[in-house]
């Protein structure tokens, strides 16, 4: 359910009509633009009595929609209560000790994981890299970078216990889910190796000033000049993309120069690692996301139970008005298959796995699900 | 994309993996590094590194595995195994070995957790061990030959790297035993008496690991003891209780109930005896006293009378009449209850007339207690090992294989005495020999 121009007041006049039916958790999405006081929200909805948690993104989606100023509410069937990890901003983010137990993994095995992270948070590579240890493939993963567009950091995630910012939420979901995984950049210029690089910052490319490399490419393509000032706004059309054998590539956003003249991006890029600059056309992405959806459906199941979306806040940066075509088409595939409606997050980076390889953290990307109940 | 195209795709991921080796000195750290890469970048499921035990350990086996690496943990089972023979053999003329779910050899290859179908490629690391890799898909090698023949240069320098990481490691070890062995040499002036105290310490410890799982072990064997015993009373119970409900029905009258109800306290507070009795079991004495041995053998005979009654045995002992024994309370009590649990549970699976468990206690200087039993005797090639803690020869859940050891333990220990054990006459002798006095031998 929606609520636009959402507030406290509304959400919780909302919640209170609502009947939530037993061993059901309401999984709650704010979009930045509405007004809210996240704490006052997260303390009245406990007062209630729910179980509850969700996080603030930049928008939310609900069917061909996005509200930047809407509030999603959604009830959701998890295998316990979620776990909060918090220490995102630290090299060695704690799990729970009970993922540790063979018995809890054994559980979980063929679930469902909601990963919502602080999208904002330095070391959500490592944070994944741990949960992935843990859960290998015996989980599907699904989520995002949850956060404001202005890029400032401020608690965004909030469960039953409070609310946290440098986090993130891994909730276990009773549904077995089918993921697309698509972006449909494609590749202007490869031959590149980050050849310094720290983190999500590239001072380096070939060897050379990585910024003027980058720039010599994108000007070529673009016919624009790239400057400090315009970066942003031309940028966004030229991602990274991390070469990934056999796969569509990783995408990694160049968001900024900082005072050192380096690349700064969304997401590591860890040092040596080979990688193609990309360019973006609204048609390609559009066709990636109907690929998405369509991949989802390449097992059919039977009792679908929902679809999930999460996709990349920079794709509407990059299609402005064209966006809610991407999403349209989502919907018309998702619809031949099942009544429910999409529902999702626009997100600072995605959370996926390939399939039943390694879990990463995309960007630029749109990661479709959809759930089945277990047979 | 172009034939170059590719080329210099294939080199910079190349580049990326083989710079990614060696970056540390430590192998964990190392193996992380690398393979992190490899598993993402060839989106692959599971990556292991298997050592082999002598290249770790000096006393280590050859053909033994370590698991020195394994990513993700998820599917981290087995941790050592025997190196199959065969594997040697097929590296000496092959680079790799592809086996995928439908191979008949498939089930040996896995020594990992949630894999049932999938496909594993496995490299051998110079001599040292091999690299396992997985993947879920079930394609005969998830490599192409030209892969191959590119990765084979990377795990070459990768194995070349583990050597260094091997040998780094050992020169921590010696450079630390050095130093400890110069701390030690400069603390010499300590006296030799103190260095004494420090092993008795150490093996004290290991002492208290080992009792502390004989009490869970002998506590294991009580609480059967107790289920014995109050099967019979809980019946009863049960009986008497329904019987009351039939009387309430019938409008019966009180007296009736009421009788009901005496008996059914009465095997109330019998059965709440035993657990007190049995619970007694679990302290240890401070103080010497002298123990009339015939009224513990009758208290233990009650705690095991509902498996000497199941199995028909008869426990039977000789004593001189008002006999004292000047000694620790509990820990005899200890010692002659695992004893006579172990004759009773030799008798399992015995048919035979005149079952018996027989005890005599004489005293030459010493005290020496003979435990006897006719239930057959401990076969010979085993009867030297008795005594060692974690040997049974009872199936799973029926023995711990702790009960002579700790027995042995608390004789030799607390009481200053000595156990034995010889077969004689179809069955087995424990003979115990304890000091005439305890005083002055503990503190
Ligand atoms: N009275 C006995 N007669 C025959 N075998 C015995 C007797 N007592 C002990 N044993 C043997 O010694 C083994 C070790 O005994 P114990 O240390 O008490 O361990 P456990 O009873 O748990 O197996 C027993 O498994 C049994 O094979
Ligand atoms: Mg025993």
């Amino acid at each position: 359910m929606i609520i636009e121009k959402a507030t406290n007041e509304k959400i919780l006049t909302t919640v209170e009509e609502l009947t939530i039916p037993q061993g059901k958790t309401l999984f709650l999405l704010l979009g930045e633009k509405g007004n809210y006081d996240l704490k006052e929200l997260q303390i009245a909805l406990k007062e209630r009595g729910i179980s509850f948690f969700g996080a603030l993104f930049t928008s939310v989606i609900y069917g061909h929609k996005k509200y930047d100023d809407g509030a999603l509410l959604s009830l959701l069937d998890l295998e316990e209560k979620p776990y909060v990890i918090e220490g995102l901003d630290s090299d060695e983010p704690k799990l729970p000790a009970v993922f540790e137990e063979e018995a809890f993994v054994e559980k979980m095995m063929d679930r469902t994981a909601l990963v919502i992270v602080d999208g904002l948070s330095s070391h959500i590579a490592t944070f994944l890299s741990n949960l992935y240890d843990h859960f290998g493939p015996g989980v599907n993963y699904i989520g995002g970078g949850a956060g404001s567009l202005t890029f400032v950091k401020k608690p965004c995630l909030f469960t039953e216990d409070g609310i946290y910012q440098d986090g993130a939420i891994v909730a276990f979901l009773r549904q077995q889910i089918n993921l697309g995984v698509r972006h449909g950049w494609k590749k202007v210029k490869g031959f590149l190796v980050a050849t310094k690089s720290q983190k999500n910052i590239i001072s380096q490319l070939n060897w050379q000033d990585a910024f003027a490399v980058y720039r010599k490419v994108v000007e070529e393509d673009a016919g624009v000049e790239l400057r400090v000032d315009n970066f942003f706004e031309v940028a966004k059309g030229y991602p990274f993309g991390l070469v990934k054998e056999n796969l569509e590539c990783i995408v990694r956003d160049p968001i900024a120069i900082n005072e050192e003249g380096h690349l700064v991006c969304v997401g590591e890029v860890p040092e040596d690692a080979s990688l193609d600059i990309l360019r973006g056309k609204t048609e390609e992405l559009i066709e990636a996301a109907g690929l998405a959806a369509e991949d989802c459906f390449l097992e059919k199941a039977t009792n679908y139970s929902g679809c999930l979306i999460f996709d990349c806040i920079s794709r509407v940066l990059f299609m402005e008005k064209d966006f809610e075509r991407e999403l349209t088409v989502i919907c018309k595939r998702v619809e031949q298959e099942m009544p429910h409606t999409p529902i999702g997050a626009l997100t600072l980076g995605e959370v996926s796995s390939y399939g039943d390889g390694y879990l990463e953290f995309f960007n630029k990307t749109i990661v479709v699900g959809v759930l089945y109940e277990r047979r | 994309m172009s034939a170059a195209d590719n080329i210099f795709k294939n080199l910079t991921v190349l580049y990326e993996m083989a710079l990614s080796i060696g970056q540390s000195l430590e192998l964990e750290k190392n193996c992380d590094n690398f393979l992190k890469i490899l598993l993402a970048r060839k989106n692959l499921s599971y990556a292991a590194v298997w050592l082999r035990e002598d290249k770790l350990l000096p006393q280590g086996h050859p053909n033994q595995l370590q698991l020195s690496y394994g990513k993700p943990r998820y599917f981290i089972k087995e941790r050592s195994i025997k190196e199959c023979e065969r594997l040697r053999e097929v590296f000496q003329n092959k680079d790799y070995l592809s086996i995928t779910e439908g191979s008949p050899y498939f089930q040996d290859f896995v020594h990992e957790n949630n894999i049932k179908s999938g496909t594993y490629v496995i490299f051998p690391l110079s001599n040292l061990g091999y690299l396992k890799l997985y993947s879920v898909q079930a394609k005969s090698c998830f490599f192409d030959e030209k892969e191959i023949k590119q990765l084979d240069k990377v795990f070459k320098k990768f194995a070349i790297s583990l050597e260094g990481c091997i040998s780094h490691q050992k020169m921590i070890k010696e450079v630390e035993e050095r130093k400890k062995a110069e701390e030690e040499l400069s603390q010499l002036n300590e006296t030799l008496a103190d260095r004494i105290d420090k092993e008795v310490i150490r093996s004290r410890q290991k002492d208290v690991i080992l009792q502390r799982n004989a009490r869970q072990a002998a506590m294991g064997e009580i609480i059967n003891s107790i289920a014995h015993q109050w099967r019979q009373p809980l019946n009863s119970i049960s009986l008497a209780a329904s019987n009351i409900l039939i009387d309430l029905e019938l409008g019966e009258d009180e007296e009736q109930i009421r009788k009901s109800c005496d008996f059914i306290l009465q095997r109330a507070e019998d059965m709440s005896g035993t657990i007190t009795d049995f619970m007694d079991f679990f302290r240890h004495d401070q103080v010497i006293s002298d123990i009339d041995i015939e009224a513990l053998l009758i208290d233990i005979g009650g705690m095991l009378q509902a498996q000497l009654f199941s199995s028909n045995i008869k426990l039977e002992w000789h004593i001189q009449e008002g006999f004292k024994l000047k000694t620790y309370k509990k820990e005899i009590q200890q010692v002659l209850l695992n004893l006579i649990t172990n004759a009773i549970q030799a008798f399992d699976g015995l048919s035979k007339e005149d079952k018996k468990i027989s005890l005599t206690i004489r005293q030459e200087g010493s005290y020496i207690i003979e435990l006897y039993d006719n239930a057959g005797g401990i076969a010979e090639d085993i009867i030297n090992k008795i005594f060692d803690p974690y040997f049974t020869t009872k199936e799973k859940g029926h023995g711990t294989g702790l009960g002579l050891s700790i027995c042995k333990n608390i004789i030799e220990a607390k009481l200053h005495g000595e156990i034995q054990v010889q077969n004689i006459d179809g069955g087995a002798l424990f003979q115990i020999i304890l000091p005439e006095s305890l005083e002055n031998l503990n503190d």
